[in-house]
């Protein structure tokens, strides 16, 4: 449905003398149609401008960008705001009539969407009186109240309490099980990772994975055995291309867990004692951290 | 683009600004009728001025506030991002906003036009021979050319909307060309003079020409003394002037458009 | 309770003292303001492009500036100076600039220029200024007329712009003839008087209708003498030697009072005049154009 290729966008540094920050770098990526795809990665990524470049609010500097034509597409806003004069029924409407919907199909539309997001009560009020948290279930009605085949959302959870997360939460999937293509940026990754089919994570600008449901699952299947940190262990294990994280007290060493026997068999036999034997939960948030910290070397995916 | 139009309208229509620019002007209509008091002969040409006045000086009031913050807080407030994510093109979103604001304004102009031509017919009635050169058609004429005026300015607000997002910025450029543009014709006419070609250096005399094809000549739409005095404009200068308004217009806003299409919205 | 008496007692006081205040700082800054009253007008050049598209508003704003100046000092009846004729002529020029199709600029000014100080010529030539761009409005060849006629006793001049002024379309009938009644009538109080009665009647301004009632009773007070006069003629063949005489005769009951300060005389014609030659006693300028009411 949408296919990102090589992507590379620069904005000029305002400063005493003017540079160039290269925002987006070679990123490509495909979303498939049907999928629920999440961007994540720390603010300044680049999650926001690979959106705002899907939607044509930036032009890239190279790099191809295709949406399929005839796409109805969904947006919402990260932080957003609307015009608060109007009334959320005038929001739906004026969302809704721009994409073409006829004023007779517009009543039964408006009212699905709001009962999607628990707004029934408010049609008629203005938007103005609405806390953050309905302003953004406003934003979420606006945008999906003409039916959209896309719907790309920018933070959808920030702003709302547990409770309007929980809804979100149902309406995404919800709207998976219907069938819909959802691309969308979350700093939530418990949601992410309950969600998604595909994550992709951002880092400086750069994708630096590209994770399926089958990549979590596995990474979920590893191990972790603790061994005390010292410099000569650290030196055995990477002659023997483990992969470890290095904390303050100890080392972290990650092996599938089909391999658990051989990898003690191995210590014992170079005398490193075990500290403790785990199941690693390599979750989603684990490997975010990892890629954050710049550590691919040492996480095995 | 009709649903930018009415969202825009009723942008302006809910705003709390415009009511309040409307009860200084109905002030300002009201005060006619003590102001026309204090003179002896030409009543009418007195009670037009000051309605005139409250009408133009409501419809730049309304330019300064509304318009000069309408494109600053979409792009401030993102609110852009969610316009633009609809099937609404940068092209129809300069042309939507801007004719939503001419509904604005044709809203407020025909409120104020009738609101100040009860009081005219009232001050008429009561000072029926002290209003010897007064002419209906001559006071709709001032304030429709009133309309084009704010026709103009707005697209040059526009145009500065998209420039700059900053809504002060634009107040300033917009003031500064509203009085380049109520000057021009001033400077122009003091330079064909004797002594204004020997004070002046050439560089700057040709500057000034540049200026004048550049600013509107807001001066142009300004028919209040004219209309004070009860004369009328011939046809086809009523569509000469009408036409250089809308050609100007236009112009700025096809600008504003090509510009805004470039923009990078981050 | 007794505290909400108190507050609004209170309130009272402070609303009193407000209205105490309020007036001293009215009449005091008043007249601070006219010991610092720098007579200064912005030149039109300045103010025409400084008012941007409120000229005319501007120029309505600055005649009310002209008319207060003067008629406050009428009112107050202070001594008008030259120099302030000369400020009030400044305004005037600068608003006849801003707006010079605003009658009333024309209008109250040469009012004002003629009867109060006999700037006879600034008058002409500001109505001057006005005819070229009110071609087509009587009244200013008319005014123009009136001052050579009345005023400068140019009989010559006056016709021919009572003339001009009469071939306007829109003018008033009576002016075709005005220039030769005004010259047949010179002199007959009668007719000066309905002609003043006449423009008394159309006049707004309080000024220039105090000028024009002033002038009135003069002259009433003039013509009511002259028919005694005349019944003197009739009832003793001859002339009373002084006014007196009607007095003691009983043919005049009272003498009536010249509103200028003047004495009303007998001259030898019969005909009856003032002292004070119709005009206010300190300003001598006025005292050229007052004989047309009687005649050389």
């Amino acid at each position: 449905m949408i296919t990102v290729e090589k992507l590379v966008k620069t904005v000029k540094k305002k400063q005493l003398l003017p540079s160039r920050k290269t925002i987006l770098n070679d990123v490509s990526f495909r979303v498939q149609e049907g999928k629920v795809i999440s961007i994540i990665g720390q603010n300044g990524a680049g999650k926001s401008t690979v959106i705002k470049s899907i939607l044509g609010f930036t032009q890239p500097d190279s790099g191809t960008l295709n949406l399929r034509a005839g796409t109805t597409l969904g947006y919402l806003p990260e932080n957003p705001y609307y015009y608060d004069y109007l009334t959320l029924r005038e929001l739906l409407w004026f969302s809704a009539s721009s994409f073409g919907m006829k004023k007779v199909d517009f009543p039964e539309k408006a009212k699905a969407a709001v009962e999607q997001v628990g707004m029934q009560a408010e049609l008629g009020n203005r938007l103005r009186t609405f806390s953050k948290g309905m302003t953004q279930r406003a934003g979420i009605a606006a945008a999906i109240v003409h039916d959209p085949d896309l719907l790309i959302f920018d933070e959808p959870m920030s702003g709302l309490d547990p409770v309007g997360r929980q809804m979100v939460f149902d309406l995404i999937s919800g709207l998976r099980d219907r069938g819909k293509t959802i691309l969308f940026c979350s700093h939530v990754l418990s949601d992410v990772e309950r969600l998604c089919d595909e994550v992709i994570i951002m880092h400086a600008g750069e994708v630096r994975r590209h994770l399926t449901r089958e990549d979590l699952v596995l990474a979920q299947k590893e191990t972790e055995i603790l061994v005390p940190l010292s410099a000569q262990v650290k030196q055995i294990l990477t002659t023997a291309e483990y992969r470890f994280k290095t904390f303050t007290e100890h080392l972290s060493l990650y092996v599938e867990t089909d391999k658990i026997n051989q990898t003690l068999d191995f210590l014992r036999r170079k005398e490193i004692p075990v500290v403790n034997v785990q199941s690693s939960a390599v979750t989603l948030e684990k490997i975010f951290y990892d890629v954050v910290a710049d550590k691919e070397e040492s996480c095995g995916l | 683009m009709w649903p930018l139009i009415s969202v825009t309208f009723l942008e302006g229509v809910r705003s709390r600004i415009l009511y309040g620019i409307f009860l200084f002007a109905i002030f300002v209509v009201f005060l006619s009728i003590i102001f026309a008091n204090f003179f002896m002969q030409d009543l009418g040409k007195v009670a037009v001025d000051f309605n005139l006045s409250a009408i133009s000086f409501a419809g730049l009031l309304i330019s300064a506030s509304l318009s000069v913050n309408l494109i600053a807080k979409d792009l401030d407030k993102r609110t852009i991002y969610f316009v633009l994510s609809r099937p609404i093109t940068r092209v129809q979103y300069v042309w939507g906003k801007y004719l939503g604001l001419l509904t604005v304004f044709l809203f407020a102009y025909l409120l104020l036009t009738g609101i100040s031509c009860l009081v005219l017919v009232y001050l008429k009635s009561e000072y029926v021979n002290y209003f010897g050169s007064f002419n209906w058609l001559a006071y709709l004429q001032a304030v429709y050319f009133d309309f084009i005026k704010i026709m103009v300015l707005n697209s040059i607000i526009i145009f500065f909307g998209v420039i700059t997002t900053s809504s002060f910025v634009n107040l300033l450029f917009t003031v500064s060309t509203y009085v380049v543009g109520q000057s021009i014709s001033d400077v122009i006419h003091f330079i064909s003079t004797g002594r204004g070609q020997e004070s002046l250096a050439p560089a700057t005399a040709q500057l000034i020409t540049v200026i004048k094809y550049i600013v509107p000549n807001f001066e142009a739409f300004d028919f209040k003394v004219i209309s004070a005095h009860g004369m009328l404009v011939s046809a086809s200068e009523f569509g000469y002037f009408t036409l250089y308004g809308i050609v100007y217009s236009v112009i700025v806003l096809c600008l504003a458009a090509m510009i805004f299409k470039k923009k990078e919205l981050l | 309770m007794s505290r909400r008496i108190s507050y609004l007692l209170g309130l009272v006081l402070l609303i009193a003292l407000h209205l105490g205040l309020y007036s001293h700082t009215f009449t005091a800054k008043g007249e601070l303001d006219k010991k610092a009253r720098v007579n200064y007008v912005l030149p039109a050049e300045f103010s025409r492009v400084a008012a941007l598209d409120f000229q005319g508003l501007a120029a309505d704003f600055q005649l009310l500036q002209g008319i207060f100046f003067i008629g406050d000092k009428i009112d107050r009846q202070e001594k008008i100076t030259a120099l302030d004729w000369d400020y009030f002529t400044r305004i005037i020029k600068a608003v006849i600039k801003l707006d010079p199709y605003f009658y009333d600029t024309y209008h109250f000014s040469t009012g004002m220029l003629t009867w109060g100080s006999g700037r006879f010529q600034d008058a002409i030539d500001i109505l001057k200024y006005g005819r070229q761009f009110n071609p087509d409005d009587f009244r200013f060849p008319y005014h123009i007329g009136f001052i050579y006629f009345y005023f400068l006793h140019d009989a010559q001049k006056g016709a021919q712009y009572f003339e001009i002024a009469s071939k306007i379309p829109g003018a008033p009938p009576i002016l075709a003839s005005l220039a030769s009644r005004l010259a047949y009538y010179k002199g007959n109080y009668t007719f000066a008087i309905n002609l003043l009665q006449r423009m008394l009647s159309a006049e707004r301004s309080p000024e220039i209708r105090q000028y024009y009632q002033k002038r009135l009773t003069a002259l009433q007070g003039a013509l009511l003498i002259e028919k005694a006069v005349q019944k003197f003629k009739i009832d003793f063949l001859r002339l009373p030697d002084s006014i007196q005489e009607l007095i003691d005769k009983k043919i005049l009951e009272t003498l009536p009072q010249d509103p200028y300060g003047g004495e009303y005389i007998l001259l030898e014609s019969g005909r009856i005049y003032s002292t004070s030659k119709f005009a206010n006693a300190p300003q001598k300028k006025t005292t050229a154009g007052s004989t047309a009411d009687v005649g050389e």
